[in-house]
């Protein structure tokens, strides 16, 4: 039975013969719960019978919701339909799965998450990927497209990004880990539903407005630092903190650093000293709580001396 | 789709309108000739019928009776199409008079009874 990942574009070689030659042919194959339904076609395909089989390229992208299908191929000549075909296997799209070496990864990215919400000074957290100078993991991103490449899960690295575990790319790929809670209703990653509440949340934050989410919160993002190098860098989170629409906490960490917590509300500027390890140095870092509609709150970094 | 005359006394040529020449097996379909017997009064019959040569009727309208008017008449010739496709039948029509026949014609285009197989899919 054919398998392939959501939204994936393959051609079928269908060989079909139709007799006799030269009569105007098209060929549509198309997939769906019945032979009324097409979730996914080619179209019509036209060719020229020749009287002897052909092989006729009949592209598809395939359907975004994972899910088996019919698999159905109609034949027309002169515009009469003059054969209807139902594939015997059903053609399967399900969400591609990782490889170990990637799973591997991502829960290395996930126990980094974890230690940043538990305030542990150690992790570097921009919006492109992810870099801990403690560990060693270096830079995540690179690893974890350059394994989704390799095992075929995507054909290029286009424009992704992580936010906790998930890997989201622009060509519509999504890798969830299996053992990863959707920060909403803390059930796995199972379900489509669950993954596109969660990705239509993100998406919002970092890609659109940067202020409004619909979906329901808590939920975390992480902003891309402005600066940083060995022994210094920093990430904050956003979250929710018992669902008061004017509490939220910035959690601003600093590697090896320590760590400062800040109460703020909507709209308010707020400067936060990170104090540098063994230096006696603070860096004052200024951020603004952009936007504010409910649940949806970011923090935008506006200034950042290191020197201070 | 026209005629060529065969053989026969009739006129040299009968023009059959034929707008689908292409046509889907076992379907029903009926050919209007327009035939001109003269003089009129005589009882005749005519036979539209398909198959390889004018021996083998794959599908025929069977005999089909007319009084000839002396002047064009629209015979209708119904004909179930063959039910195996992939082939180009010739048309003949004949037409009797009397019980003799007078008139024996072929269509210059074939009809197309097409068939379609498709094999297993490769996917690339």
């Amino acid at each position: 039975m054919p398998e392939f990942g959501p939204g994936t574009a393959k051609t079928a070689i269908t060989p079909i013969t139709v007799n006799p030659s030269g009569l105007s042919c098209q060929a549509e194959l198309f997939l769906g719960p019945d032979e009324i339904t097409k979730e996914a076609t080619s179209g019509p395909v036209a060719f020229i019978s020749t009287g002897a089989r052909q092989d006729v390229r009949l592209p598809l992208t395939m359907p975004s919701d994972p899910d088996t299908y019919h698999a159905y191929i109609d034949v027309y000549a002169e515009g009469m339909l003059i054969a209807a075909y139902q594939a015997i296997e059903d053609v399967v799209i399900a969400l591609p799965l990782p490889s170990a070496l990637l799973i591997s990864y991502q829960g290395k990215l996930a126990e980094c998450i974890e230690d940043c919400r538990l305030g542990l000074p150690s992790i570097m957290l921009p919006v492109y990927g992810i870099q801990n100078p403690c560990t060693g993991i270096g830079l995540m991103k690179g690893l974890m497209v350059d394994e989704a490449i390799s095992i075929g899960m995507i054909a290029s690295a286009g424009e992704s990004y992580f936010v906790d575990a998930v890997m989201y790319f622009t060509d519509g790929t999504t890798i969830v880990p299996y053992w990863w809670n959707c920060p909403y209703c803390s059930e796995k990653f199972r379900s489509p539903e669950q993954l596109a509440q969660h990705k239509e949340a993100v998406h919002a934050d970092i890609l659109a407005t940067k202020a409004t989410i619909t979906g329901a919160g808590p939920h975390q993002v992480c902003v891309d630092p402005p600066w940083c190098n060995e022994w210094a860098a920093y990430s904050y989170l956003v979250r929710w903190k018992n669902n008061s629409p004017f509490a939220i906490t910035g959690r601003v960490s600093i590697p090896l650093c320590g760590s400062v917590d800040s109460l703020v509300s909507p709209g308010q500027e707020v400067t936060v000293y990170l104090p540098i390890k063994k230096t006696g140095h603070s860096i004052p870092v200024t951020l603004t709580l952009v936007g504010g509609a409910l649940p949806g709150l970011l923090l935008d970094s506006k200034s950042f001396d290191y020197f201070g | 789709m026209d005629f060529k005359k065969v053989k026969g006394n009739g006129p040299d040529r009968i023009s059959l309108e034929m707008l689908d020449p292409v046509m889907l097996p076992g379907v029903s379909r009926t050919a209007v000739a327009p035939i001109t017997v003269s003089p009129s009064g005589l009882a005749c019959e005519a036979e539209l019928f398909l198959g390889p040569n004018d021996a083998t009727k794959v599908a025929t309208s069977g005999r089909k009776s007319f009084l000839s008017t002396g002047t064009s008449q629209s015979v209708s010739l119904p004909v179930l199409m063959p039910s195996t496709g992939g082939v180009a039948y010739h048309v003949y029509l004949d037409v009797f008079v009397t019980g003799y026949r007078l008139l024996a014609y072929q269509a210059t285009e074939d009809v197309i009874i097409p068939s379609g197989v498709v094999g297993p899919i490769v996917w690339d």
